[in-house]
């Protein structure tokens, strides 16, 4: 049973993730997360934005999605985004050095989020709408 | 070239609940930097902004977690911003806004202070509006960006 | 973390309270039971520290102004001092430096209390 819900939408960019982390911190100031919790949380879920910045729109201004679901026992967080969508084929087929970057940066930030949240589960619909769900237990 | 104007667009939702007006606070601030407020009008927009949510958290949401405040928040960067909040608890009748200064030595004798945030709100900010959509309480706000002379 | 702290020191005769963080509708009722508390021990000279307060709302406000009747009524006030500018111009604002003393400092403020 969900007990609360929040939702944050807005422009994806990188001086957004600071706004984010304040809202969940706001928003999670009431659980009994450890400070060490709350962190590998925060650190999760900008590594979740980062991605969809940096791939799903290229930098491009559009609207990125945080939704936070908060039940007895658990916390799960979903990334989504809705512009163009991630288009797989365009990951793969730029420049080596820029492919070697991408690839890097991008496969850190999914072993980042494996690590520190109990479930990571990946919904991608190129063209329609991506999402990233991260949970963690109390 | 035409220089591009872009939009802004924003969204939060919380649960009603006093305790969240922080968030909101933060998110609505953090806007108005965004569209280029200066930080004392950033300081009124966010006063505004949660006189308007404490009065729908107490009034119609009645501190109910399991109740939403919905914040739809729009922006021209150095033009406007406009906020709609939207919630579908008990539908409540704001009282008539008053844009006078309110006679504090006669709200002190009658230790009354609903009406502060009502004035705050409606000096603070260009246009407030309350609606009723459907099952929705609408209330609407909106700050012009008036250009400083420097 | 809890976003506002209170913290009250007897300075001579004069209830000192320190307030820090925000003041809004959801801590307004922390500042109303320390009040609250002051007053039932009959001590009715009170100077709020605004020092560390970030920010107050209407809710906040009405904490002042529904203790002002009863504190006077019993020769005592509530004075304020170290505002930061932010917060004074929500005080004045509402005509609020009209109706309560405030001051820059601490010492100037509990100087004035032994008038």
């Amino acid at each position: 049973m969900i007990l609360q819900s929040y939702q944050i939408k807005i422009p994806a960019k990188t001086g957004n993730l600071e706004v984010i982390r304040n809202f969940l911190i706001s928003s999670l100031q009431t659980l009994k997360f450890s400070e060490e919790e709350l962190n590998k949380v925060l650190l999760s879920v900008d590594e979740a934005c980062s991605n969809v910045i940096r791939h799903a729109y290229n930098f491009k201004e559009n609207q990125i999605k945080i939704d936070l679901k908060i039940e007895k026992n658990k916390i799960s967080i979903f990334v989504t985004d809705s512009g163009k969508g991630f288009d797989p084929s365009k990951i793969e087929t730029p420049k080596m050095d820029e492919y070697l970057k991408n690839f890097k940066v991008g496969g850190l930030g999914i072993l980042i989020m494996k690590k520190l949240m109990d479930e990571v589960e990946y919904d991608i619909r190129p063209g329609s709408q991506n999402k990233v769900k991260l949970v963690k237990y109390f | 070239m035409e220089a591009k104007i872009i939009q802004k667009v924003f969204l939060l939702q919380v649960p009603g609940v006093t305790e969240n007006l922080k968030i909101v606070r933060d998110f609505i601030n953090e806007i108005s930097q965004q569209i280029g407020f200066s930080e004392q009008e950033t300081a009124y927009i966010e006063l505004a902004m949660d006189e308007t949510c404490a009065n729908v958290i107490e009034h119609a949401i009645k501190n109910d977690p399991l109740q939403k405040i919905v914040i739809h928040v729009k922006g021209i960067e150095k033009k406007f911003i406009e906020i709609k909040i939207e919630d579908k608890g008990e539908s409540f009748e704001f009282p008539k806004i008053k844009t006078e200064i309110p006679d504090i030595k006669k709200y002190l004798k009658e230790r009354k202070t609903g009406g502060l945030g009502l004035y705050l709100i409606s000096t603070l900010m260009d246009k407030i509006e309350f609606l009723r959509e459907g099952n929705k309480n609408v209330v609407l706000l909106r700050k012009n960006f008036i250009k400083r002379k420097e | 973390m809890s976003g506002f702290k209170i913290d009250t020191k007897k300075e001579e005769s004069v209830s000192v309270v320190r307030i820090s963080g925000f003041l809004d509708a959801h801590t307004a009722h922390e500042l109303e039971a320390e009040f609250q508390g002051i007053t039932s021990k009959g001590d009715y000279k009170i100077l709020v520290n605004f020092a560390g307060l970030d920010y107050i709302s209407s809710a906040g406000l009405g904490v002042f102004m529904g203790f002002i009747e009863l504190v006077r009524e019993n020769g005592g006030d509530i004075k304020m001092c170290e505002m930061n500018v932010k917060i004074y111009k929500i005080f004045d604002l509402l005509g609020f430096p009209n109706l309560y003393e405030i001051f820059d400092t601490q010492a100037e403020a509990i100087e004035k209390f032994k008038d």
